[in-house]
């Protein structure tokens, strides 16, 4: 059972609506959105721009104003002191005061997390120089470059070590490098319990790090779907999917079918052979076999594009 | 870390570093302390460092770039956003930067009184208690304004709460001016000026001259600065409260 199975919800998401405008396909906004984040999953939404994606965490954050539905950060209201004192916030592309440093900022936030005045310098330094800011933090905001302002907000977002953290693009402006280091940092947070919604771009990322991907589109949730949980994970088209499936449950309790596709966690590629037999033996027609590699992307044209 | 509950003392401090040493404000602050320095111990006596009329015009213009999108600067970039999920309360940022840039006034003002102060002394030798008063009645005349100038700002974009009370200036004064001349009445300009006079905070002035005359000062139009710093301040907090802080993104 992974972390994130074992969690309890830390935010949860019923029927949430906000609607700006109404257009044939969808609306402008966010309309009857439900979901849960666990502790230590990590939960990307997905869509194309304008989606909704920011909408979501804005209203899931409390800084928007839903229309109808409910949000609850840690079982309570997102207005909640306490619930806010365990959350973190990154959004694309922040804005800090401009004549003040990033260590300034960064001293504000931590204060304003309820850090002490020397824990939340002591914190600041540990930031600055684990996202690699060391060489601009003490310039003003207003010479930031945007991968620099990008880091700095991730380092905001961190300072009061939230249980909840959401990321709106935040590899936004970043080169490779750093790139590589968010992912690390993120799945260190993970380990050690963090929940994290991300809203990215790079398929490649959320393919790599994410335990659950939410595919948004004109403002409706499409389809949840669930990422292999650490190893790799192998995909079965089947012909007879409907007759098996009950068979499939009992032998591969951890596949999931969807639709016609029906797939597996494997430890390694090369328990594909014995996985084709074992599904075959179930009474599985097995057209197609493959370790899902690009399913990410697959499965985004499919669902978001439309394309099959 | 709150100051009683009405301002988060982090933003305060933040707002003060943030707002005093930007290029406009400094330059006015050091304006403001010379303009103190030149004019102390003129005809008027010793208190007038910086109340005088030319100190007057380097307060009102530092007041202004104190106060121009105190507020709606946050708002604009998107960072009150950020300080508003952290566990304090709309009212207490509102505070923070309501008072955080007081400060900054209060610092400029304090160093224009320090400048005249000194000039005084090398100059007289000694000091009037007129003097020592000056300080406080200046700075809440100008935290008035700034209170006005920051409820503004929770509902104009960017500088426009400096615009808007640019030009509602004007128009109540060219109005009070030319309702007698419409209604042909001319006797009522003294009243129009007199209502007009309750319309924003007061020159507190007055109260030093009677000091220096030995007469008993009417301290009415302090108190009504007062009342304006915490009226504005409260309309503000209201304001703020009834507002949507996120904006969708285009």
């Amino acid at each position: 059972m992974s972390v994130a199975a074992a969690g309890e919800v830390v935010l949860s998401l019923r029927g949430l609506t906000k609607i700006y405008a109404r257009r044939a396909s969808g609306v402008v906004g966010v309309e009857d959105l439900t979901f849960e984040v666990r502790r230590g999953e990590i939960v990307a939404l997905l869509g194309p721009n304008g989606a909704g994606k920011t909408t979501s965490m804005l209203l899931a954050l409390g800084l928007l104003q839903a229309d109808s539905g409910q949000v609850e950060l840690f079982s309570s209201d997102p207005e909640l002191l306490d619930a806010r004192r365990r959350v973190g916030y990154a959004p694309d592309a922040p804005m800090f005061p401009r004549q003040l440093t990033g260590l300034q900022v960064l001293e504000l936030h931590g204060a304003l997390a309820g850090l002490s005045r020397v824990r939340a310098r002591s914190r600041a330094s540990e930031l600055v120089t684990m996202l690699g800011l060391a060489d601009f933090a003490g310039r003003a905001c207003a010479l930031y470059s945007k991968g620099q302002a990008q880091r700095l907000g991730l380092a905001q977002a961190l300072i009061g070590e939230p249980e909840l953290l959401f990321l709106d693009e935040p590899t936004a402006g970043l080169d490779p490098a750093a790139v590589a280091a968010l992912r690390a940092l993120l799945s260190s947070l993970q380990k050690k319990g963090t929940a994290i919604v991300l809203n990215s771009h790079l398929l490649s990322e959320v393919e790599r790090i994410c335990d659950r991907v939410l595919f948004i589109k004109d403002g409706r949730l499409l389809r949840t779907h669930q990422m292999h949980a650490g190893g790799q994970r192998a995909e079965l088209r089947l012909a007879n999917p409907a007759q098996v499936a009950a068979r499939l449950k009992q032998v591969l309790p951890d596949g999931v079918l969807d639709g016609d596709r029906f797939r597996v966690p494997i430890a390694a590629p090369e328990v594909m052979p014995a996985l084709v037999r074992q599904v075959a033996d179930a009474g599985g027609e097995v057209l197609e076999a493959r370790l899902a590699g690009a399913e990410l992307e697959e499965l985004y044209m499919q669902i978001v594009e439309g394309r099959s | 870390m709150t100051l009683f509950g009405l301002a988060s003392l982090p933003v305060l401090r933040a707002t003060a570093r943030e707002r005093g040493p930007s290029f406009m404000p400094a330059a006015l602050a050091v304006l403001l302390a010379l303009s103190g320095a030149l004019t102390a111990g003129g005809s008027q006596g010793a208190g007038d460092s910086v109340t005088n009329a030319f100190s007057s015009i380097f307060l009102v213009a530092l007041t202004m770039a104190l106060g121009a999108g105190l507020i709606a600067d946050e708002i604009d970039s998107g960072h009150v956003q950020l300080v508003l999920l952290r566990p304090i309360t709309r009212a207490e940022w509102y505070g923070g930067r309501f008072l955080g840039a007081s400060l900054a006034l209060t610092v400029a003002v304090a160093a224009s009184w320090l400048a005249g102060a000194l000039a005084v002394l090398l100059r007289h030798g000694r000091l009037d208690l007129s003097w020592a008063l000056s300080l406080p009645l200046v700075v809440v005349q100008g935290v008035a304004w700034l209170s006005v100038l920051a409820a503004l700002s929770v509902v104009l974009r960017r500088w426009m709460n400096v615009a808007a009370l640019l030009l509602a200036f004007m128009v109540v004064g060219f109005g009070s001016l030319m309702l007698p001349l419409v209604l042909r009445r001319p006797e009522l300009v003294q009243q129009c000026w007199a209502v007009v006079a309750y319309l924003h905070p007061q020159d507190a002035t007055p109260i030093l001259q009677a000091i220096r005359g030995h007469t008993r000062p009417d301290l009415s139009p302090f108190l009504f600065d007062l009342l304006w710093a915490l009226g504005a301040w409260l309309v503000g907090v209201l304001l703020l409260n009834g507002r949507e802080i996120a904006k969708r993104r285009a």
